[in-house]
Parts: C-alpha cells; structure tokens; sequence
C-alpha cells in the first residue's frame, strides 16, 4: 500500500510539475518574499515578515517599512534614488481587488519613507520621477513627481463599472489612459498637460476590447484585446506626432486574448502573453514581437502561462510556485531562435 | 386516408384536387350549421357520427390528436366529452349525428357530450376503467409510474416517444394537459374581460377548480413533456428538437433546469420588478439573437465584473453548473468576496435560510456571517460598528450592525440609524428609516417626510460608505462606518480567536470537505456528490490575467472562487466558475491548468502554505 501511495505521489507530482526549457530565477533570499530584485547589484527588497519590508545589499540588511497590521507589499524602483510601495493591509484576510492600499515613496539615498496617499497600481513612467496610482473608491488616477513632491494632475475616472482598472502610460506631457463609459465600452483617451487638451484617441468596434500600454524608445506601443470576442491587435504611434490615424499596425489577428504587454527596448520588443498553437491544443505562452520586422515568436514552452513582468531586468513569468525567465543576463533566449540583440 | 391522389396526377391537378376539396368542406362545413337541432334522444337509439363531421374534424381539427383517434377508436368521443375537439379555434359543443332507430335513419345536431358519453358507455368500458388511473386520486400515482426522464440523446428520445404514442394512456393525458392549458387561457380572458356575463364566468370558475384539482399532480417537467408530446404527435423530429441541442433557456422553458438560471438575467436585461410569459419569450429570443448582450447586461445593479461571457457561453456553463441560487446578490455593493462566496455556499445548501430580495441584496449576505456569529454566542467578535459624534458631548458613540436594510431585524444598518436618531435625541421615537437608493428625489412628495439614508458621495455605493440622514426632509446626522470585515475564509493563522468561515461550514452547518488536488479528484467529486461544489481560494491575476494584471513577479490577490460544473473540451478539462466578484448568474468557464496554476501560486503565499481547493458537501 505504501508503494502504492509513493507511486500515486510520484505521478502527481509528475503530473503537476512542468517540463520546461526556462530558467528558474533564483536568489539568496527566498524568491517567493523578494519584491524587488537587481541581480547586478545585489539589492533586494523583500518581505522579512507579514509585517516588515527590508533592503538588502551585498553588505546588510536595513528595515524599510514597519506597519501595524499584516500586509503584502508591491515595490517598483522609480529611479536611481526612489522606490515606490504599494502596502496591502490584511492581504490574506480582505480579499476584494479593488481595495485601496497605502502609498508610500522610499529614498533609499537618505533611507527615507514617506506615506504619500492611499490607492492601487502604481506604475513609473517617463520621465522617471514621474509616477502613478489608482484609487477606485475615489475613481482616480493620481499622477505625481516623487522628486518634486507634488501632484501633476487626477484623472477623473468613471466608476459606475466596477472592477474596471484602468491603462495609463505617461511620457513628459502627454497622458494615455482608458477610460469606461456606462455601457462598458473601453475607450483611449489622450490627455495633453500643458494644453489641457483631451480628446478621445480611439473607440473600439469590439464591446469587450481592453487596452495596456508602454512606451519605446520614441513610440507608444498599444495592445488591443479581447477575450470574449478573440482579437489582438499591436500598434504604435509616434510620440512626435500623435496622430491615431498614423498608427503603425504590428499585428492584428483573430486570436485571443493577448495581455500583459511589455516594451523592451534592448530587443526592440515587445513581449505579452498570447495564444499559440500546439500540437494538439492551443497553448498561451510568452510572444516576442519583434517591432522592426513584426515577427512574433514564441518565448516559454510553459503552455499554460497567465502572467509576465520584469525583474531582476529581466522578462520572468510567475507560474505555480515558481519564477522562471525567459532569457539569460546575455539576452538569450531559452525558447525559439535567438536573433542578434539589437545593440 | 380522406385525400387521394393518383400517381399520375401532376402537380397542378393534385393542387387543384386539393383547392376543391378545401373548397367542398367549406362549403359543407357552412352547412353543418343547417342541420337541425335535435336535444331529446330517445335511449334506444342509436348514434353515430357523420362521415362528414369526422372529416371536419379530423380536416379541421387539432392534427396531432388524430393519431390519437386513429389509434384509440374511443379517444375521440372521450375528446368531445371532454371539450377538447377544436375547430377554427371552436371548442366544439355540437356535433351532427346519424340517428339510428326502428330501420330508420335521420341527421341531427346534438350535444357533443350526450354522444360521448353514448359512444362510451356502450362501446368503450375497459377505456371508462382505465380512466380511474387518471383521476385527481391516482393521477400522482400514475406520473410516478412513468419514472420520466429527460431523453438523453436522439435515439432515447425517439425510444420514449414511440413508447408514449403507442400508449393507452395517451388520450387521458393529452386531454388533461388541454384542459389545463384552457382553463389558463379562459382565466386570463375573463381578466381582460371582467365584465364577462355569470354564463362565461361560471364556465370559467368550473374550470378553474379542475385545473386547480389536477395541474399539482404534474411537476413542472411532467406537463411541460406532455404538453410538448400532445401538441407534437405526427412530428417526432419537432418534439425531439425540445429536448436536444438545447440551449440553457430551451430546457428552462421545457422544466429540464430551473427557472432561476434565466429569471433573475431576464428581470435585470428589462429592468423589470416581475416576468410574465412575454417577458421570458423575449429574454430567450434576445439571449439567443444577440449574445453580446449579457457581456454587459444581465448583473444586479451593474455590481459584477465585467464583461460577463456572451449569452451563447453563459447558457452553456449555466447547463453545466448546479449552484442552487435562487436569488441574485450584488458583489461590488458587499464589497467582500469572502462573504459573498460564504453566502453562496449557504444559500446553496439551505436555499430558504436567508431570503434575498433584488431591492435588497447587500443585508442578506452579511446577514448569512453574521447570523453563523449569533449562532455560537459571538456577537461580540462581530467587527462592524456605525458610529455618529453626539452634539452635546462631542463624544463617538458606536453600535454594531450588519450592513443593509432590514426593519425586521435590529442589528440591520436602517435599524441601527433608527437607534442613532432616537438616542442622540434627534425624535422622540425610533422612525423607520430606509435607504433613499439611486431613486431619492427630495422635490417628491414620498421623501419629504420620513427618514432616509443616503451616502455623503452619491456615487459610493459601497456598504461602508458615510452616510447622511434625512429626517421629515431635513439633514440631521451624518453616521460612518468602523471597524473591518477582514474575516479568515480558510485557515490563515494558528490560535486565532475568530473561526474562519470554511470552519463555521463545517462545524456548524455539518458539512464535509475533502482535499481537491487533481482533475480527477475534482471530476469525481462533482460526479459522486450530487449536491457536492467545489470552494477554493486562488490568485485573482491567474483565473483572469486578462482583467487583472500582476503588479510584481511575486503578487497574488486571494480571490475566493465556487466550481460547480465540469466540461470536456477536446483534451482540456472545464470547469464552470464563479469568483465571489462575478454575477451569480453568469458563470465562466476555466481550464483546470489554470485554476490549479491560481490555487497553487496562492498556496505559496499563504501564511500556512495550506492547499485551498476542497469538495464541499
């Protein structure tokens, strides 16, 4: 009976554990309590316990945060100097999506926290002092200079669809983001800071379209996608002239859905999470797209891949327990051909 | 046979055979009314239909029943005994007669019973004695006997309509269910009609009482098969096309899945209070011609995420789902999945333990939790509290209550406002206060007087939004809310004081759970559990990567979910899903590598490293 069970087990496990040419993205700390990696340098910031963010560097550890309540946290570094957190109070025990955590911006230079409002998303742009997070009980988004410490702008989100996150890419003064009307259509808006001027830049024909954003180089690369009516579509517009009627198309296909959209710029990629088809089956893996030649090739072998971000200045999926990259510190990738890095 | 024609014939003289024929019978039947009238039979007569007037009927009358008459020779007078021979929508009351006495022969009128009932008596007395088998006693009796069964695919179908057609039973019960349908239809007559002279309206009474006497004895199903067997007979493709390939709303409409599947979509697509049979009719004909409808119509106050899946996919999850939910809640106004996904589980299990009103659909929830806390004594660990600043003393007072309005109840947030206004001496006695909702229109005579609750922001629609309230027309005290649901749904920590709420499942409401931690596990449960569903916690960002995007390689936001429904899609396994931030009426369909990929993601986060996906039962 016991092999029996010692069989059952091994098979299961066989059954679970995927069979894969990526990498496993490792580190000294547990990778599972790492929030935020550079491998170059060997600063971490990771979660010591529910309650406490610490800074790790080659040399010592230093407490970052302490709260009072048990908390998860999401770091992103701004620039050379701060780091934005995002505190979830009662992660494991509140569980609505839309809560609002606390925002705080951290000084590493000068080890110094400061509480900055409450909300969700928070997200870096261009320039890199620029940041911003979303509040849904208040259906806005807040844009604010970390470095001068003052407020840009607050969109004004419309918050009679619930559970709509909105898209925002920021690149000196011109404000992307999608906004959702009563019929719960999403549509691009352009905002121009230093004119005011806002206008709608795109309005789908799809009712289920979503949109993400990020910028490259000179460009604003846009992903339109649908789950419930299957549809991608990659394009981008100059940052120079935004004109949508001069978009450049990369793909457009009846396949669906696309999200995660990722720039790269090293690969002059964009990277996302798309369907391919398998032998038997369709599978989602990681796409890179290739914005100079729109050639998309397929870079995890995962099939069932659901997510991917960048840390450690890499492209990494988060899948089950574990966190895999898809390329090494050269650029290689570990799945499909490798074509020259583009210098 | 009555219409012949030779193989010869070519297709203009058979149709104009036929035009003429057609014209013969009118004509004739013109002068059936010519015939006289004859109400006195002598008892030795005897009676016999006319050639003529069993051509009408069977030229003129309901199509499926002559394959009743043809093989049953006393159905048909039991028919007319029983007013169900129609002719150009006449119930017929007459019928012309062969009168038969002393050699002679003469052409009558006569009451359609009294031949009938001849015709019976004299020819027909094993029928007269099956009858008993249908009477309002022995009726139940002798459904049960059919064991019916929904057919199961084309070749079950067409075996259990061969089975019914060449039934004795046949005519009793088609004449049953036409009865009933009659009796429907005269009932909404004399409501349109309600000057309708005493004749009509005791002929209407008496078949009220019948209907009232013998619709009981069918479930649902039952009449709905035999109403779609009596009106299809001739036409086995037409009654077999009801119950294959059917949609969601199909086997709602034939009594195969219950009416909750569609009524609470179809009340919110029309904002209606109630449905009529119009109503469902055009919900079907819109959920069927325009899926896109449901991505986002269809949720109680646009309280779900959306876009919800298109009708086409919602009908067949919902074919696949067994969650008992006869109700509809509102995810976004709760503003927490853990109660909310509690709540479904409860009302799944005891779908009359809490009721839920589309008006009121955020007390119900919390009041399932709350009413599981008053249950064990532990009222005291309920976190929630409204809270007002006294004006006098300027001191906080604060009381706890369950979110929502409920006047029934005390601890309902209406009723703790009542409280707040009688003892922060704002009137005298405690007034029945209400929540003003999106309607509240202070220029309206209604919301002059009285008290009304309203948010401070008129777009928080959330349970802990601060409120403002009004009192006979005037602002009087603005009340908040303090303290948070931030109950454990499974196991977070070790030596907690407060039980977590998959625990109170178990321990108070007798439930068993077993560990779900492969397809075949989950496949088998679903299978061997009739009423067994699926509950788990998983990572919101995988179930919907699409609509939640990860902020962080190692983010996860716990999203509780209920499996009630399993698919085979080629090689994937399916399953239907419901997070506890979808309609409840709108189900997704996901794969089983993602929803292991979401639990197992979330398990490496959780604060015990427990596995949450377990069979409930």
């Amino acid at each position: 009976m016991g092999y029996i069970n010692i069989i059952i087990s091994i098979l299961l496990l066989s059954n679970v554990m995927a069979i894969t040419s990526l990498k496993e993205l490792t580190s000294k700390q547990n990778i599972l309590n790492l929030r935020y990696l550079n491998q170059q340098t060997q600063l971490t910031i990771y979660k010591k316990t529910p309650r406490e963010l610490m800074l790790s560097t080659n040399f010592k550890a230093t407490p970052i945060l302490k709260v009072d309540v048990d908390s998860d946290f999401i770091v992103k570094r701004v620039n050379e100097d701060y780091f934005i957190i995002r505190q979830i109070p009662y992660h494991h025990d509140l569980l609505s999506p839309m809560k609002v955590g606390v925002i705080y911006t951290y000084n590493m230079r000068l080890n110094i926290v400061k509480k900055l409002d409450t909300g969700a998303i928070p997200k870096v742009h261009h320039p890199k002092n620029i940041i911003s997070y979303y509040n849904s009980s208040k259906g806005a988004i807040s844009i604010y200079n970390v470095e001068d410490n003052i407020r840009v702008a607050t969109l004004k989100i419309n918050t009679n669809r619930n559970y709509f996150v909105p898209m925002i890419s920021i690149h000196k003064n011109d404000i992307f983001y999608s906004d959702i009307n009563d019929k719960g259509k999403i549509g691009l808006i352009h905002l121009n800071l230093a004119t005011k001027e806002r206008k709608i830049l795109y309005k789908p024909t799809r009712r289920t379209s979503y949109f993400e954003s990020c910028l490259m180089k000179d460009n604003i690369v846009f992903l339109e996608s649908s789950k419930e009516e299957p549809f991608t579509s990659i394009f981008s517009l100059k940052l120079s002239e935004i004109n949508f009627e001069k978009r450049a198309i990369h793909i457009s296909s009846t396949t669906g859905p696309s999200h995660h959209l990722t720039c790269e710029e090293r690969f002059n990629s964009v990277f996302f999470v798309t369907q391919f088809e398998g032998k038997t089956r369709i599978n989602s893996e990681v796409g890179q797209l290739n914005l100079s030649n729109n050639s998309l090739v397929a870079r995890s072998d995962l099939k069932f891949v659901t997510s991917i971000t960048k840390m450690a200045d890499k492209i990494v999926i988060p899948y089950r327990k574990y966190i895999y990259t898809i390329h090494n510190s050269q650029g290689v990738f570990f799945v499909g051909e490798n074509q020259k890095e583009k210098k | 046979m009555f219409f012949t024609w030779s193989a010869s014939s070519t297709s203009l003289s058979i149709l104009e055979n036929f035009s003429q024929t057609v014209r013969n019978f009118n004509n004739q039947y013109i002068s059936l009314k010519n015939t006289p009238k004859q109400t006195i039979i002598p008892e030795d007569a005897k009676l016999r239909l006319t050639n003529f007037q069993l051509q009408t009927i069977l030229f003129y009358g309901n199509q499926a029943y002559n394959e009743i008459y043809f093989s049953e020779p006393c159905s048909l007078a039991y028919f007319l005994q029983n007013d169900n021979v129609i002719i150009r929508n006449k119930r017929i009351k007459e019928v012309e007669v062969e009168i038969i006495k002393d050699k002679g022969i003469t052409k009558a009128l006569i009451d359609a019973k009294i031949y009938a009932q001849r015709f019976l008596n004299n020819n027909c007395p094993d029928f007269k004695k099956r009858e008993e088998l249908f009477s309002s006693t022995n009726l139940r009796g002798t459904l049960e006997r059919y064991a019916l069964v929904s057919p199961r695919n084309k070749q079950d179908c067409y075996a259990q309509y061969k089975k019914f057609k060449d039934s004795k039973d046949l005519p009793y019960l088609c004449s049953r269910i036409d009865k009933i349908i009659y009796s429907a239809l005269r009932e909404d007559y004399l409501e349109k009609n309600p000057s309708a002279d005493i004749e009509t309206r005791l002929q209407i009474s008496n078949l009220r009482k019948e209907k009232e006497e013998y619709r009981p004895k069918f479930s649902d199903f039952e009449f709905n098969y035999f109403t779609n067997l009596c009106k299809n007979l001739g036409d086995q493709e037409v009654f077999c096309a009801n119950y294959i390939s059917q949609d969601v709303w199909g086997l709602i409409q034939n009594s195969q899945e219950p009416d909750y599947k569609m009524k609470y979509k179809c009340l919110s697509l029309l904002k209606k209070e109630t449905l009529k049979e119009m109503d469902i009719n055009q919900c079907i004909n819109l959920f069927r011609n325009k899926p896109h409808l449901c991505y986002v119509f269809g949720s109680l106050n646009n309280s779900s995420l959306l876009p919800m899946p298109s009708c086409k996919h919602i009908s067949k999850n919902l074919t696949a789902s067994k969650l008992v939910a006869d109700y509809h809640d509102c995810p976004s106004e709760v503003a927490n999945p853990s109660v909310i996904n509690f709540n479904r589980i409860i009302k799944h299990f005891f779908p009359d333990k809490i009721k839920i009103s589309r008006e009121n659909c955020v007390f119900p929830s919390f009041e399932s939790v709350y009413s599981a806390y008053l249950d064990t004594k532990e009222e005291k660990k309920w976190p929630l509290k409204l809270c007002y600043k006294d004006t006098l003393d300027k001191k906080e007072r604060c009381y706890p209550y369950v979110p929502g309005n409920n006047r029934e109840v005390s601890y309902s947030q209406n009723s703790i406002v009542s409280d707040i206004l009688y003892e922060a001496r704002l009137n005298e006695t405690r007034p029945k206060c209400n929540f003003g909702g999106n309607k509240y229109n202070p220029a309206r005579l209604k919301y002059k007087t009285n008290c009304w609750i309203l948010p401070l922001d008129k777009k928080c629609s959330r349970y802990d939004c601060p409120l403002k309230v009004i009192l006979d027309g005037k602002e009087v005290i603005k009340v908040y809310s303090k303290g948070k649901l931030n109950f454990q749904y499974f196991e977070n920590q070790y030596n907690s004081n407060d039980s977590p709420l998959n625990k109170r499942l178990i321990n108070q409401f007798e439930m068993k759970t077993s560990s779900i931690s492969s397809v075949s596990s989950a496949r088998f449960f679903l299978k061997q559990k009739s009423k067994g569903i699926i509950h788990g916690i998983g990572c919101l960002e995988d179930i919907y990567p699409d609509k939640f995007r990860i902020q962080g390689a190692t983010q996860c936001s716990p999203m509780p979910f209920i499996i009630d429904g399993f698919k085979k899609d080629g090689e994937l396994a399916n399953f239907t899903l419901r997070t506890a931030i979808d309609d409840l009426h709108s189900p997704r369909e996901v794969s089983w590598p993602i929803i292991y990929s979401a639990v197992e993601r979330y398990s490496s986060y959780h604060p015990l490293k427990k596995w949450n996906l377990y069979g409930i039962y």
